[in-house]
């Protein structure tokens, strides 16, 4: 009851909070996912296959550094606020989309570049009709766990004055405030949760068809 | 047109390709045979500069092909690999669709292409839409070759492209593709490790060892003139046999001697024709020529004759067929004659025991 | 957890699903929940919630690719090993286990992994550990401190993984590690 109370009377705190969450969250997976991809074209070039597969085990080490390391780091070097958070949530959240895209473009079957090298396929429409739609599964794996890692690790920079739901933990936890805790965990949890649910959708439809059927 | 003079090609110290010297013929199939690390492969790739070569010159239609970009040199020769390598995120359509779409063809006349070369390579057109993870293995592989075909190359290179494919489905491929190849008569280079695909496919034989080319000829003549003891070991002790596989049903295919009706013929309109004509078999064909049964008029008795249905008629020779194989099936079989069809089903006539025994008491005579 | 559902695939779809919706929770939210589902007990603060959320979370992984690597197993495989004659008990040591071994070992990893993320937080409930110094170094505007915080926190999470990598390979069938 508490709670429910709680969550009423705090309304409008709750939803701003939740909105600049789910901003913080946008631009990071952005970023994140712009340049991760960059980087991991760029490593799996050919003639790079060596840089990529040392970036695969750099980005291994890194997935477990736990976040608030990261943000720490950002605190030490860049500051406090919204736009230090994000730097923190964006290089955090570059690993599992760097990991995943650049081991699934390096995993396409070789006979299937050597076909498309032997049709005529220049690099770039080998890497953009050929290597990325196929490796597009374990990308958007990527971008999946990225976006679950980002809201979960926006709620750890709300230390360093991100803001978001986080606050409400952390005052719970300070205060001694179970039902302010609570309702920012549940909050954040529904969140997670949601966005999960729409990636597996987007991840569903962008996928060739070709790609999700099992051998018969 | 392909030429390659004095081709060189080191791998660090080790010599792959040896001053390698070979002029292959438009519209010929040229088989490249010999032991695995023998060069065969890596002399397929220097033509379409998939493996760059350090000494010599290659020639395609006249310019040497270092001097063409190697992206347009590779969209105007097609290529098929064992492994196929059908891009598993596209339809088959889209598959075969990719070099024509990188000429920048018109969809419709991508569309007219890919229904044209399915036929070709006897695929239903309800395969266009279909997944490469769908295929088995056989339909793949014809996948693979309407690809490489389907901008309309003039040269073709395949390397090994059968050798993943299990014994049975592999002879049906082979009668099949060399049907599309007279049909179709491009300039073909085919990799093999198989001496019987060699000399079941091949115009020439081009017999490969350590990078050096050790023979170059037509099958005939390699097989009855071997150059050395390597090729002799190659070729088996039984070449004699192996020669005779070189005659194919298709020479022996006899248009008369029976009559064809509509399958909805009733038996006694077909019985009618048949004594009219004198004539003592009869095969039973459905609108699109496919056999689907066969009427026999047999003496019972000394005055009575009668009739009986065969159906489905199980025994059928190919017109790729080899002589040996169109025997064996007789043989199996118990019959004087049996019914021929081409790739696409089609009954295209009869073929006599009586003139294989002919051919090979000439063989032996020769041999 | 895993080897139970393994056998039962109708509860084990149940299981699966919960454990990776909960692993989508955020470790901090879930952390929040259990301190305050520990709080009648008069533990609300200190080393238990701590240690419930860790185990609680390092579940998850645990059972999921445990879950996943034995069902991976090629059927043939399985059928080779019953037409050899082997138990049922055979089978999940000698067959099961062994080849399911890297996906395990990587659930085990994962689960370690957050578990010293997840420990982090530990702090802020007065259960201690290394966290503190990045929380109190945060609050108190104390660079020196974050940093320390972070390099042992780091060097610890690096370290745990490096030495779980290595347990994996050394206990991985040398049959599944040789590359063709």
């Amino acid at each position: 009851m508490n709670i429910l109370s709680f969550y009423l009377n705090n309304f409008g705190r709750i939803m701003s909070a939740l909105e600049v969450h789910i901003f913080i969250f946008l631009v990071a997976l952005t970023f994140s996912t712009v340049i991760g991809m960059a980087i991991s074209i760029f490593v799996t070039q050919e003639g790079r296959e060596k840089i990529g597969r040392i970036i695969l085990s750099v980005m291994g080490a890194a997935q477990s550094v736990p976040s608030l390391v990261i943000i720490a780091l950002i605190f030490i070097f860049v500051g406090i606020g919204v736009k230090p958070a994000i730097i923190a949530l964006v290089i955090y959240g570059l690993v599992p989309i760097v990991f995943n895209a650049t081991s699934g473009i390096l995993s396409v079957r070789p006979n299937i570049i050597e076909a498309g090298k032997g049709m005529g396929l220049t690099q770039n429409q080998l890497l953009w009709r050929v290597k990325i739609p196929i490796a597009l599964p374990v990308i958007m794996g990527g971008i999946r766990s990225s976006s679950t890692i980002i809201i979960g690790s926006a709620t750890v920079a709300a230390v360093i004055g991100g803001g978001g739901l986080g606050d409400f933990i952390f005052i719970g936890l300070k205060l001694q405030k179970p039902e302010m805790l609570i309702t920012g965990a549940i909050t954040v949890s529904l969140l997670a949760i949601i966005v999960d649910y729409i990636m597996a959708k987007i991840e569903k439809k962008v996928v060739s068809k070709g790609l999700q059927i099992k051998k018969t | 047109m392909i030429e390659l003079t004095n081709v060189t090609k080191k791998f660090g110290n080790k010599i792959a390709v040896n001053n390698f010297s070979l002029h292959i013929e438009k519209g010929s199939l040229t088989m490249f045979i010999g032991p695995s690390g023998c060069g065969k492969t890596t002399t397929l790739r220097m033509i379409n500069r998939l493996t760059p070569f350090d000494k010599g010159n290659i020639i395609v239609n006249d310019t040497p092909i270092n001097d063409v970009n190697p992206v347009e040199l590779r969209r105007n020769i097609g290529y098929v690999i064992q492994e196929i390598g059908l891009f598993p995120h596209l339809t088959v359509f889209e598959n075969v669709a990719i070099v024509p779409r990188l000429l920048k063809w018109e969809q419709k006349k991508i569309e007219r292409r890919i229904e044209e070369i399915l036929e070709l390579v006897t695929l239903n057109q309800s395969f266009a839409q279909k997944y490469p993870l769908q295929l088995s293995g056989g339909e793949k592989q014809r996948v693979g070759l309407a690809r490489a075909l389907a901008a309309e190359p003039e040269i073709l290179l395949m390397d090994e492209p059968f050798g993943a494919i299990d014994p049975i489905n592999r002879l049906k491929l082979q009668d099949s593709f060399l049907e599309i190849q007279e049909e179709i008569k491009k300039t073909i280079v085919f990799v093999t490790h198989d001496i019987n695909e060699a000399i079941k496919l091949g115009d020439k034989i081009a017999i490969i060892n350590e990078g050096n080319l050790i023979q170059y000829d037509n099958v005939s003549k390699i097989l009855s003139d071997p150059a050395n003891e390597f090729v002799e070991n190659l070729l088996g002790q039984d070449r004699n046999i192996k020669a005779l596989s070189l005659k194919k049903a298709k020479d022996y295919v006899l248009k008369d001697g029976f009559i064809t009706v509509l399958d909805t013929e009733s038996r006694e309109s077909v019985e009618k024709k048949m004594k009219e004509k004198n004539i003592k078999i009869a095969f039973a064909l459905d609108e699109n020529n496919h056999l689907k049964s066969r009427f026999v008029l047999e003496k019972a008795t000394e005055t009575k004759k009668q009739k009986f249905i065969y159906n489905p008629a199980p025994w059928i020779i190919e017109r790729q067929n080899n002589i040996n194989e169109a025997l064996s099936k007789m043989l199996e079989a118990g019959e004087k004659q049996l019914p021929v069809v081409n790739r696409k089903k089609e009954f295209v006539g009869i073929i006599k025991l009586s003139n294989i025994f002919e051919e090979v008491n000439k063989k032996t005579n020769i041999s | 957890m895993g080897f139970y559902i393994s056998s039962r695939p109708n509860i084990a779809k149940y299981v699966i699903n919960v454990a990776s919706i909960m692993m989508t929770i955020p470790s901090l939210a879930l952390y929040g929940v259990m301190v305050v589902a520990f709080a009648p007990f008069k533990l609300g603060l200190g080393i238990v919630p701590s240690v419930s959320a860790i185990t609680i979370y390092s579940l998850l992984p645990i059972t999921r690719n445990t879950y996943l690597a034995l069902n991976q197993v090629k059927p043939e495989m399985i059928e080779a090993a019953r037409g050899i004659g082997m138990s049922k008990n055979q089978i999940l040591w000698k067959i099961k286990i062994p080849l399911s071994i890297p996906v395990i070992m990587s659930g085990i990893r994962i689960a370690v992994v957050m578990g010293v993320s997840v420990a982090t937080y530990a702090s802020l409930i007065a259960a201690g550990g290394l966290g503190y110094f990045i929380f109190a170094g945060i609050g108190r505007a104390n660079l020196t401190m974050v940093l320390v915080g972070a390099i042992l926190i780091s060097a610890l999470g690096i370290g745990v993984n490096y030495i779980l990598l290595k347990v994996e390979d050394w206990i991985t069938p040398k049959g599944l590690k040789v590359k063709r």
